[in-house]
């Protein structure tokens, strides 16, 4: 849900998930999807879920960027140093692709189904799924 | 014994072909094969012989005693109809027992009062609800909006009884005017006496005209009498069903103060009210001008020319009885198909709409009688139809009287019927659909609806299809509404769970007067009729295309959730709407997903996956764990540990 009081939507682009994906691979931090949907279902987070998670955090400004390697070390059970290191990956390739969007777009934006769509006043931010 | 006179039930009999092959024959001999005295004198009975003659003569002799009991009995029958009818006209215009007032008719008395006394007690508890409501400040407008009628209405139903009167008072006279010079019926049982004698030929003169006059009369007397009995049915029901809607008028009158009851009770009760007051009116308009046709027979005497002068002057003479029948058949179906019609123009002159909804409600009064002659034709197909759709006896009787009597059914066997003329290739293809919109004018009405407001439009769709017009209208709004993408609600509100309730029902019948279904397939996938048409039907889009047609509600389906692919979702993630978005991730977290869930997790331990389950599981997991991982979707997840947010329905729980 977009900040309130700040006015502002924050959206990701497409290649967001996928960025976390190869983080996770590179941190090797990467688990099967029936334990991701085990642990979702126990109301639990996958490491891809923790990353999400306080992705959006950092994005709302709900956690300072100082906090991130400490909160990643105790969630994801990881030595610090690579907290550290991962920190940097996540600004890096997901926090900084985040576009805010000063005027709050209502929460059910009349979009009409016409064939023709009309110009999005914010910038198109359309990338080919990479599968 | 018993044995032996079961051998002869007439199941058995008709069950046994060589003897209906063997009668039919025997009949057809007789009608097919005239003889007339020249011809007989010098044809094939002279080549036959005496003996052959003879043979003939006994055959034919049978025939006639079996006639002469099949008449015995049509005769009998139209006496029964001709008795009934003259009798209940009689009681029904004799005013003897009054059907709406309390002083003139006992029943009417006590139970009136019962129910009079019932609701007044309803109506004191109601003035103390909104007394402490008022005291307490809980009132809210809606309560103060209802106040004026019911203090109205607290009124009204000690005099409901008078305001019935007047209402079948009208009814009556109209009632009066056509059946007070005809109680006598007799006039119809002539055609027999005029004739018996004559067909006494049958057994002296070996030709087919007595059988053919045999035939004629069996036919009337059957056909005459079946519809003066109904006819004399329905005005007895009349006389039993007012009384007891002015019995229950009362609890109709409380009914009128809230709209949901008002929708419930009272629009039922007056729409039956009325009906039932005017089908009398109606059904003898229809007896009155069947009546007349008898009486001026000799408009309808015209010289036929048949080698059988005995012939002829029979058949001048039996015409203007048929006629009669045929007025009081279409009259029958009339007063079926227009009674609720016209109880629907009377229902528009109460609203106030005067003149304007009289004059538009006697065109469709003319409309309708002209149409009731189309509508004995699909009302046979569509009886038909649902004899052969209907399982067992009572299926087979049921699926009829709804194919005959129901909108619906009727328009089933309308397709039925020019579908076969479709196959047989006697109409081009694809006719049915085409006839079946411009019958409905459906594009008129989607043309006249479209601006209106979308509340406006489910208004209309909660009506009660009466006429054609309200079902075309109920059908545009559909559309209109599928093509506005607005069709269904939030089912986490009452409101929005109504909504969606209305629209899911209109599906089928939208469907069997042919809406345009792609549209409600866009908008909502999640209503086809099975899991592959709905993955046909999202597979069918491309990502931008799911984003901007497929509803939130129908995202919140287990089935299209499993449809959709990586690139859908993360055009939805990025680009849809929050609603979108939140059912995207709480569509895993319904009952559906669960139990999707627990079948995938049953199969696999039971190691009984097929191919395509395999599939489902694998897209399921992978749209999930995206859901997971994107921090667009994912910030919707209420179960995210030491997350304040929850999802509202979600079915999750939350770590200790």
């Amino acid at each position: 849900m977009a900040n309130q009081k700040a006015k502002q939507e924050i959206v990701f682009p497409e290649e967001v998930s996928e960025n976390i994906s190869k983080i996770l691979k590179r941190y090797e931090l990467e688990e099967p999807l029936k334990k991701v949907e085990e642990k979702l279902y126990q109301g639990k987070l996958s490491p891809a879920g923790i990353i999400a998670k306080t992705t959006w955090q950092l994005a709302e400004g709900k956690i300072k960027m100082g906090e991130l390697p400490a909160l990643l070390q105790k969630k994801l059970n990881i030595p610090a140093e690579t907290a550290r290191k991962l920190t940097k990956d996540i600004k890096r390739e997901v926090v900084d692709l985040a576009e805010k969007i000063p005027e709050k777009v209502p929460s059910a934006p009349p979009e009409k189904p016409s064939p023709e769509e009309k110009p999005s006043p914010r910038k198109d931010i359309y990338r080919e799924p990479i599968e | 014994m018993l044995k032996f006179l079961k051998s002869f039930s007439l199941k058995k009999i008709f069950l046994k072909k060589q003897i209906v092959f063997i009668f039919l024959i025997f009949l057809s001999f007789s009608l097919l094969f005239p003889s007339p005295p020249a011809y007989a004198q010098f044809g094939v009975l002279d080549l036959l012989g005496t003996a052959g003659k003879g043979a003939l003569w006994f055959a034919q002799a049978l025939l006639g005693l079996f006639l002469q009991f099949i008449l015995l009995i049509a005769q009998g029958v139209l006496a029964i109809g001709i008795a009934l009818l003259s009798g209940v006209i009689n009681f029904t215009l004799s005013g003897a027992v009054s059907l709406t007032s309390p002083d003139k008719n006992e029943i009417i008395r006590v139970g009136w009062t019962l129910v009079r006394d019932f609701v007044n007690i309803g109506f004191i508890l109601g003035l103390i609800y909104i007394g402490l409501a008022t005291a307490l400040r809980i009132a809210g407008f809606e309560l103060k909006k209802v106040f004026p009628w019911f203090l109205i209405m607290a009124l009204l139903i000690n005099f409901t009884p008078v305001i019935c009167g007047v209402v079948v008072d009208a009814a009556n006279i109209v009632m009066k005017f056509f059946l007070g010079a005809m109680a006598n019926w007799s006039l119809l049982g002539e055609v027999f006496s005029s004739n018996i004698s004559a067909l006494g030929d049958l057994f002296t003169t070996l030709s087919w005209v007595p059988v053919a006059k045999f035939v004629f009369l069996i036919v009337f007397g059957f056909a005459a009498g079946f519809v003066l009995l109904v006819f004399a049915i329905l005005l007895l029901l009349r006389a039993i069903i007012i009384p007891l809607l002015v019995i229950l008028s009362p609890f109709a009158f409380l009914s009128y103060i809230f709209p949901y009851t008002k929708r419930l009770i009272w629009d039922r009760w007056w729409s039956q009210f009325l009906q039932w007051s005017f089908i009398g009116a109606i059904g003898g308009f229809f007896l009155y001008l069947s009546r007349l046709a008898l009486r001026e027979q000799a408009m309808f005497k015209f010289a036929i020319p048949a080698e059988d002068p005995a012939l002829a002057t029979f058949m001048e003479q039996i015409a203007p009885y048929y006629v009669g029948v045929a007025f009081l058949m279409v009259g029958l179906f009339a007063t079926f198909s227009t009674s609720a019609m016209g109880a629907n123009l009377v229902t528009g002159f109460a609203k106030k709409q005067g003149l304007k909804a009289l004059k538009w409600g006697s065109k469709k009064l003319e409309q309708g009688t002209k149409a009731a002659a189309a509508g004995i034709g699909t009302a046979v197909a569509g009886a038909t139809k649902g004899i052969k759709e209907g399982r067992g006896v009572k299926g087979r009787v049921g699926g009829a009287f709804k194919g005959a009597f129901t909108r619906e059914g009727r328009e089933k066997g309308r397709e039925a019927t020019e579908k076969w003329l479709e196959r047989r290739h006697l109409v081009r293809p694809g006719f049915y659909e085409e006839k079946r919109r411009k019958r409905l004018k459906l594009d008129e009405e989607v043309k006249r609806l479209e601006n209106l407001p979308t509340d406006r439009l489910y208004e209309i769709m909660k009506r009660r299809g009466i006429t054609t017009k309200d079902v075309a209208a109920k059908i545009a709004s559909f559309e209109i509404l599928s093509k506005r993408r607005s069709l269904g609600g939030d089912i986490t509100t009452p409101e929005g769970r109504e909504k969606e309730e209305l629209a899911k029902k209109m599906v089928p019948l939208a469907k069997t007067y042919g809406a345009n279904l792609k549209e409600m397939l866009k908008a909502r996938p999640d209503w086809a009729e099975t899991p592959e048409k709905i993955k046909e039907q999202i597979e069918g889009m491309s990502p931008r295309q799911v984003r901007l047609n497929v509803q939130p509600q129908a995202l919140r389906n287990i089935d299209v959730f499993i449809a959709l692919d990586l690139s859908k979702i993360r055009d939805i993630a990025t680009r849809g709407t929050e609603e979108q978005k939140r059912a995207l991730v709480e569509a895993p977290f319904t009952r559906e997903g669960r139990i999707t869930r627990e079948s995938f997790t049953w199969a696999e331990q039971h190691r009984v996956l097929t191919e395509a389950e395999r599939s489902r599981i694998r897209r399921f997991r992978e749209n999930l764990a995206e859901t997971e991982k994107n921090p667009n979707l994912n910030r919707f997840f209420g179960a995210i540990p030491g997350s304040r947010r929850r999802i509202p329905g979600l079915i999750t729980r939350r770590p200790r």
